[in-house]
C-alpha cells in the first residue's frame, strides 16, 4: 500500500505517527480512506476546493505540477506532505 | 503536458521587438525616493493624530503582580492607555502557525504581557498622549510591580535539569506534546523536527572517514535601517485603517484582526514605503496597539519605535548550536550524516529551525540521513524570520565539516562539492526531490572562476569557499492591469517594494505584451485595493506575482482580441495579439497596434483591466536556488581583527529580469551573511538584559569593512515561469558564514567553530593554539 509521510507539524493530527499506509490508486483515494484513519489530518490536507495550496504534495518525490487528486499512485508509492518553509 | 508549460514554452519561443527583461530600467520610485517625498510609516500624517509610546519591561523574566496607570492617565495631554485589559479576554483556542501550533493566547500576549513577562522589552502598557515628550514622561509614571524571577538566557540554561519553565499558564496543555518533558520533568524544548532517510548505522558504517564537530552561532538582527511604526484610525463606524511599514499588509491585515477580534472587512491595511525588512517586518508589534490607543482616544494615533526596542524587542534570528556528523568514503563521496539543531526560539516557541533542518544538506547527496530539530525558548525577544530563516547556522556547520573533509582527504573543497553535488531528481531531506535547479553549473562557474584559482602570496591571508542552499516560496499573489486610452497601463500588485519589484514586475508585464516598459506606471496596492497577496519575503515576489502580472497581460492581450474582433466584424479566434510586434493581427492584412487598440477602447464597451488572482504553484513551479562564495580575508595575530579582502559571490539566479537589482540582493545577502561570521550578535548580562542594543555597541558591518562584492549571475531559467524566474534573495545570506570561517583556517590554522569569529575570539584561539 502507499505510505503517507506525515511531518512533524501534522503529527498531532494522526496520532504522532510519521507514517501512515493508506489504501488507493489515485491521490484522492489515498487522502479519502485515510479520512478513516486520521480525519483531522485529512482536513489539514484537503479543502473543499481541492488539496490546500499552502501544503505541496510529493508523489515519490516529484511534487505535484498542479492540484491533482486524480494523479496515480502505485502500490509502493512514498507520498510526502510537504509544509510551506517560511521564508525572510 | 500541463497546460502551463505549453504557455511558456510558446511564450519563452517569443522575442519582442521592444523588451526591458535582462535590463537595467530606471527604478520607478527612485527620484520620490532620493528626493525625500516618499511616505514612510513614519511620515504619515492626519489631521488631530497624536502619538503613542509603550511601557516595556525592565526584566527579562517576572510575574507581573499589578500595573497601575491612574498618576499616567491623570497627566495633562495624556488620552489614553492600554494594557492587556484591553485586549479580547484571554480564550484557550489553537492557532495554527507556519511553524506549528500553539495556544492562540500566546499570540496577544506577546504584543502586551498579562501574567508575565517573558523578555526585557515585553510591552506592559501603552501611552496616548498629544506629544512625544508627554507620553514619555507618562511611561514613567506608569507603576508596576513585578516578582523577578531566574533568567534563561541560553541554551544551556533552557536545557539545564532545573531550569525555570517559561510557560507554566497550563495553555501549553491545549497543544499535546508542545513541550518535550525531559526525565519525566517539564521543559524549554517547544517541539523537534525530524527528518532524514535511509539508514543511519548503515550509512556510517560504509564510512572510511568521519567527522564530529558543534557549531555555535549568535543571535543577530536583520538590522533594517527604518524601525517599526504604525498609524492608526479606529473610526466610529467601527472600521479601522492602519498605516505601517511591512513586508506585506495582508498578513499584517490577519493577524490584526485575530488578536483585537475584528472582522477582516473592518480593517483596512495600506503598505508604506519600507526602509528594509529581511523577514523582520513580517510580524505585528505596534499596529493592534495603536489601533486600541486610537480607538480610546478617538484620535489617529502613530506609534514608532527606537533602535533599542527594536533590538531588544522585535525578532532577530536564533542563536544556535549544531551538532553535525559526517561519513565519507577515501574517495570523498559522502555516505551518512547525522545533524542534531538546536535553535533559540526566544520567549515563545517558533524558531526556524525547520528550514534549518531543511537545508543543512541541501547542496548534497547523502543516502543516509538523519536531522532533529529542536525548537528552545528562553528569555529573549520571540524569534522572527530572517533571511532564509534557520538555514545559515546549519549549512555552516555542514559547509566548515566539509571543508575540513576536503583538506582530510585532499581533495579540491569546489570538487569534493562536486563529487557530492545534489542535482535534478535527487532526494532532499523533506522527502521531495530537487527540480530543475543549476547546483553543478553553480560549482563549475565557481571552480573556474579566476578568484578560485588566483594564487594567495601574503601572510595570514587565506581564502574559503562554501556553498548554500534555499527552497524558496511560491504562494497567493494578485495583479490588476487597467489599461488607459493613450495605450499607457496602470499595474496595480499587492507586493510591497523593497527590492525593485515594482520595476521587476512592470518589466515582465511589458514583456508579456512587447510594450515599452517606461508605458507602465507601476504601482503596490492596499488590502482593499488589490486581491490576496503573501508577504514580499522568501524569496517569491519576482517568481509568484511575475505569474501574476504575466497572467494580468494575457488577460488584456485577450479582452483586446475580443474587442478587436467586433470592430473588425471577424470572429475572434481570427484575432491575435502577438507580443513580437505589440500588435493584434487579423485575417488579410488587418493589423492593429496595442496603442491603436486601446485608443478604441472607449467607443467599444469602455476601459479593460487585465486581472489575476492566483496561487502561483498552482500554475508554476518554485525554482530552488543554489550560491557559492569565495571569501578571501586577512587576520591579524596582533589585534584579531579579520579583515575581507575579496568576495565573490555566484548563483543560480533563474533568469535575471533587473541583473542590478539582482547583484543587489546577492551583495546585500553576503553583506548580512559577513556580519553574522565577524561581528554581529546579541550580548547578554546575567540578568537577561541586552547589552549591546544600540547600533554604536551591535556592530555591523559598514561599507568600510568591506570589499566591493564581485557577483556572477549564472542563469539557469526556471522552467515553471514564463521567463524563468527564480528567487535570489535569500540563499545569499547562507554562504557567508562558512566561506569566512573557512578561510580563517585556510590563513593562521584555526578552526572557527562559534560565530561571529570576532578579534576576541580569534585572540583567544590563536593564544590557545599557541600553548
Amino acid at each position: 500500500m502507499p505510505i503517507i509521510h506525515i511531518p512533524n507539524a501534522l503529527q498531532t493530527f494522526c496520532e504522532k505517527r510519521d507514517s501512515v499506509e493508506v489504501a488507493g490508486t489515485t491521490l484522492r483515494e489515498v487522502f479519502r480512506n485515510l479520512e478513516s484513519i486520521c480525519p483531522e489530518l485529512t482536513t489539514q490536507i484537503i479543502s473543499s476546493e481541492g488539496l490546500r495550496s499552502d501544503l505541496a504534495v510529493a508523489i515519490d518525490g516529484s511534487i505535484l505540477d498542479s492540484r491533482g487528486l486524480t494523479e496515480t499512485v502505485d502500490t509502493d508509492s512514498d507520498i510526502y506532505l510537504v509544509p510551506p518553509l517560511g521564508g525572510g | 503536458m500541463p497546460s502551463y508549460f505549453k504557455e511558456v514554452m510558446q511564450m519563452t519561443m517569443l522575442e519582442p521587438k521592444i523588451s526591458s527583461v535582462g535590463t537595467n530600467t530606471v527604478r520607478p520610485d527612485g527620484i520620490d525616493k532620493v528626493t525625500g517625498r516618499a511616505i514612510y510609516g513614519a511620515d504619515v500624517r492626519l489631521p488631530n493624530m497624536i502619538v503613542g509610546r509603550v511601557k516595556r519591561s525592565p526584566h527579562a523574566h517576572a510575574i507581573i503582580k499589578n500595573i497601575d496607570v491612574s498618576k499616567a492617565l491623570a497627566l495633562p495631554g495624556v488620552l489614553a492607555v492600554v494594557t492587556s485589559d484591553d485586549f479580547p479576554e484571554p480564550v484557550e483556542a489553537i492557532l495554527q502557525t507556519l511553524r506549528g501550533p500553539m495556544p492562540a493566547q500566546w499570540d496577544i500576549e506577546r504584543l502586551m504581557a498579562r501574567r508575565k513577562v517573558l523578555f526585557k522589552g515585553h510591552p506592559v502598557a501603552a501611552i496616548a498622549a498629544t506629544d512625544g515628550h508627554i507620553a514619555e514622561d507618562a511611561l514613567d509614571l506608569i507603576e508596576v510591580e513585578y516578582e523577578v524571577l531566574p533568567p534563561v538566557v541560553t541554551i544551556d540554561d533552557a536545557l539545564a535539569p532545573d531550569a525555570p519553565i517559561l510557560h507554566d499558564d497550563g495553555l501549553d496543555s491545549l497543544v499535546e506534546d508542545l513541550f518535550q518533558p525531559v526525565d519525566g520533568r517539564p521543559s524549554n524544548i517547544a517541539r523537534t523536527v525530524e527528518m532524514g532517510f535511509g539508514d543511519i548505522e548503515e550509512g556510517f558504517s560504509q564510512a572510511e572517514v568521519v567527522l564530529e564537530r558543534v557549531y555555535e552561532t549568535a543571535m543577530s538582527h536583520q538590522g533594517y535601517i527604518e524601525t517599526h511604526n504604525a498609524t492608526a484610525i479606529w473610526n466610529q463606524d467601527g472600521k479601522i485603517t492602519l498605516w505601517t511599514s511591512t513586508q506585506g499588509a495582508f498578513g499584517i491585515r490577519q493577524n490584526v484582526s485575530r488578536v483585537l477580534g475584528i472582522s477582516l472587512g473592518d480593517l483596512r491595511v495600506i503598505p508604506a514605503e519600507i526602509g528594509g525588512g529581511f523577514g523582520g517586518k513580517t510580524v505585528v508589534y505596534l499596529e493592534p496597539i495603536a489601533a486600541l490607543l486610537s480607538r480610546k482616544s478617538g484620535r489617529p494615533v502613530q506609534v514608532t519605535m527606537n533602535r533599542t526596542e527594536v533590538l531588544e524587542a522585535t525578532g532577530p534570528t536564533s542563536g544556535t548550536r549544531s551538532f553535525v556528523k559526517i561519513g565519507a568514503t577515501r574517495e570523498g563521496k559522502i555516505v551518512a550524516a547525522d545533524i542534531r539543531l538546536e535553535y533559540e526560539a526566544g520567549a515563545y516557541p517558533g524558531s526556524p529551525v525547520a528550514g534549518g533542518a531543511r537545508c543543512a544538506l541541501g547542496p548534497y547527496v547523502v543516502p543516509h540521513q538523519r536531522i532533529l530539530g529542536l525548537d528552545i525558548v528562553l528569555n529573549r525577544p520571540k524569534t522572527a524570520a530572517y533571511r532564509a530563516p534557520g538555514a545559515p547556522a546549519s549549512e555552516f556547520a555542514v559547509e566548515a565539516v566539509i571543508d575540513e573533509l576536503a583538506e582530510m582527504l585532499d581533495i579540491d573543497p569546489m570538487e569534493l562539492r562536486d563529487m557530492n553535488a545534489a542535482v535534478e531528481g535527487d532526494r532532499r531531506s523533506d522527502g521531495a526531490t530537487h527540480g530543475s535547479v543549476g547546483s553543478r553549473e553553480v560549482i563549475t562557474t565557481t571552480s573556474e572562476h579566476p578568484h578560485y584559482r588566483a594564487e594567495i602570496t601574503q601572510k595570514d591571508v587565506g581564502r574559503g569557499v562554501a556553498m548554500g542552499f534555499w527552497q524558496n516560496g511560491g504562494g497567493e499573489s494578485s495583479a490588476y492591469a487597467n489599461v488607459h486610452e493613450d495605450g499607457k497601463v496602470t499595474l496595480i500588485t499587492g507586493s510591497v517594494d523593497i527590492g525593485g519589484q515594482r520595476a521587476s514586475l512592470a518589466m515582465q508585464f511589458a514583456d508579456t505584451l512587447g510594450i515599452n516598459y517606461e508605458d507602465i506606471n507601476s504601482l503596490v496596492g492596499d488590502t482593499d485595493t488589490i486581491g490576496y497577496t503573501g508577504n514580499t519575503g522568501g524569496s517569491r515576489t519576482t517568481f509568484a506575482t511575475g505569474w501574476a502580472v504575466y497572467q494580468a497581460a494575457v488577460d488584456v492581450s485577450t479582452q483586446l482580441e475580443e474587442r478587436i474582433a467586433k470592430i473588425w466584424e471577424v470572429p475572434v479566434d481570427d484575432v491575435n495579439y502577438s507580443p513580437i510586434d505589440a500588435s493584434l493581427h487579423g485575417p488579410g492584412d488587418l493589423v492593429m497596434t496595442f496603442r491603436e487598440a486601446a485608443a478604441k477602447l472607449p467607443s467599444t464597451g469602455g476601459m479593460v483591466q487585465g486581472r489575476a488572482d492566483l496561487v502561483s504553484t498552482n500554475v508554476g513551479k518554485v525554482g530552488a536556488c543554489f550560491g557559492a562564495h569565495i571569501a578571501d580575508v586577512h587576520v591579524d595575530r596582533d589585534t584579531g581583527k579579520v579583515t575581507v579582502l575579496r568576495y565573490t559571490a555566484i548563483q543560480d539566479v533563474g533568469r535575471a529580469i533587473h541583473p542590478a537589482y539582482v547583484e543587489g540582493q546577492i551583495q546585500g545577502g553576503a553583506v548580512q551573511g559577513i556580519g553574522m561570521a565577524l561581528n554581529e550578535e546579541y550580548v547578554y548580562n546575567d540578568d537577561g538584559s541586552m547589552a549591546n542594543s544600540s547600533f554604536l555597541d551591535y556592530r555591523m558591518p559598514v561599507a568600510n569593512d568591506l570589499p566591493a562584492i564581485d557577483t556572477v549571475l549564472v542563469e539557469v531559467p526556471n522552467p515553471g515561469h514564463p521567463f524563468g524566474v527564480r528567487g535570489v534573495g535569500e540563499v545569499p545570506i547562507v554562504p557567508p558564514l562558512a566561506a569566512i570561517a573557512n578561510a580563517i583556517y585556510d590563513a593562521v590554522g584555526i578552526r572557527v567553530s562559534s560565530l561571529p569569529a570576532n578579534p576576541e575570539s580569534i585572540l583567544r584561539e590563536l593564544a590557545e593554539r599557541e600553548s
